[in-house]
């Protein structure tokens, strides 16, 4: 057997005939690309998302609010919202991308990676970016239920340097947990599609 | 059904050869292939409205199949343990169409056990594009496009010897 073989039985084989095209396009849907689970995957946790501002707004409705906290909470529960719109935007275009399967398979791989990549980087900076806000309304929270503890324990932390020190800690340690928990969890999540096409893309490099 | 819609699946059945041979490069079993063959069509419905017409249909269909089979997985089917079949024997008369299903056979049997890209090379090798052109699809120079396709048809041949075909 030699090449020449292999071509002439390769273009005459009846097994090509074999496909079954679907009788309407509605048929068809995508399922096993890593770009196409990825953007799934983040479709999905997208509806969280939404659910759980929903949840953020009732909060006061909910949970009583001191009237004088209400215009701070709002005002921030509105920008919250105006990086969130900024997001899901941002989201909805990379959702909506053809994926550039008509470019070369170099350029197309390339794309599809980068393209991945940032929205993997974006979906990580919207969760840093809205830990500010969540930490002040959090505050908020507890000034209108605990005012008066939460001033004691200031007043204390003030006066007594190794409190403060206990304080700042915890502050940088759970600021730094949202920060594993959101690396691992995209890590987790979406890294084996990453890995995935940058394996194709390796193959690929001159 | 619109009249896009009915090109778009006219065009498809005309060229279907081509979903089948990337499908069957690409995948070992039947539910793989059907799952890429779906992916493939999907795709190409997708990008329909790219297709301008200064490149036959087919080889606009080609570049779109290759770069989805290209990052197309399988799906985890735990549950199933695939068998690698043995290759079929020779074929005992000198029927010369089952000579040529014994040739196929083994050749995509080995063709399984090389790199997507490798795959990719063969593939469009076969269908008769230069090296110009295979470099051309993959993005690749013309030299790479001819080193990388030798390695590959010296990897095929020495798998397909592996079998126990002479090659």
């Amino acid at each position: 057997m030699n090449f020449d073989d292999i071509k002439d039985a390769w273009n005459n084989d009846e097994e090509n005939e074999k496909l079954r095209v679907p009788a309407s396009i509605d048929q068809l849907k995508s399922a096993q690309l890593p770009v196409e689970k990825l953007r799934r995957g983040m479709k999905g946790e997208m509806y969280v998302q939404l659910f759980s501002l929903l949840i953020i707004g009732l909060v006061p409705q909910i949970i009583f609010l001191s009237p004088v906290f209400v215009v701070p909470f709002y005002t921030l529960y509105v920008a919250m919202l105006g990086v969130s719109a900024y997001y899901f935007f941002k989201l909805y275009v990379f959702y909506k991308s053809s994926g550039a399967v008509t470019l070369t398979s170099k350029e197309s791989l390339y794309e599809l990676y980068y393209e991945a990549r940032l929205s993997i980087e974006m979906y990580k900076s919207y969760t840093y970016v809205l830990c500010p806000f969540g930490l002040v309304m959090g505050a908020l929270l507890i000034l209108s239920h605990r005012g008066a503890a939460l001033t004691n324990l200031y007043d204390f932390a003030v006066a007594n340097e190794q409190v403060a020190l206990i304080l700042s800690a915890s502050l940088v340690t759970s600021l730094f947990s949202v920060f594993l928990v959101t690396e691992y969890w995209t890590k987790s999540s979406y890294g084996k599609y990453i890995r995935q096409i940058k394996s194709v893309l390796d193959e690929i490099k001159e | 059904m619109k009249s896009k819609e009915k090109e778009f699946l006219a065009l498809i059945t005309s060229n279907k050869g081509i979903i089948r041979k990337v499908s069957r490069t690409y995948m070992d079993t039947p539910d793989d292939q059907a799952d890429l063959e779906q992916e493939i069509i999907y795709q190409l419905w997708k990008s329909f409205d790219s297709f301008q017409q200064q490149s036959s249909f087919s080889t606009w269909m080609y570049r779109v199949a290759l770069n989805t089979a290209l990052v197309f997985f399988k799906k985890d089917r735990r549950k199933i343990i695939v068998q690698e079949e043995p290759p079929p024997d020779m074929p005992s008369d000198e029927n010369p169409t089952a000579v040529k299903e014994l040739q196929l056979a083994h050749f995509y049997r080995a063709v399984q056990k090389l790199e997507r890209i490798e795959k990719a090379l063969v593939l469009l090798h076969l269908e008769n594009y230069s090296h110009k052109e295979i470099g051309e699809n993959l993005g690749i120079s013309e030299g790479n496009a001819r080193i990388k396709l030798s390695r590959a048809k010296e990897k095929l041949k020495t798998l397909i010897k592996q079998q126990g075909y002479e090659f």
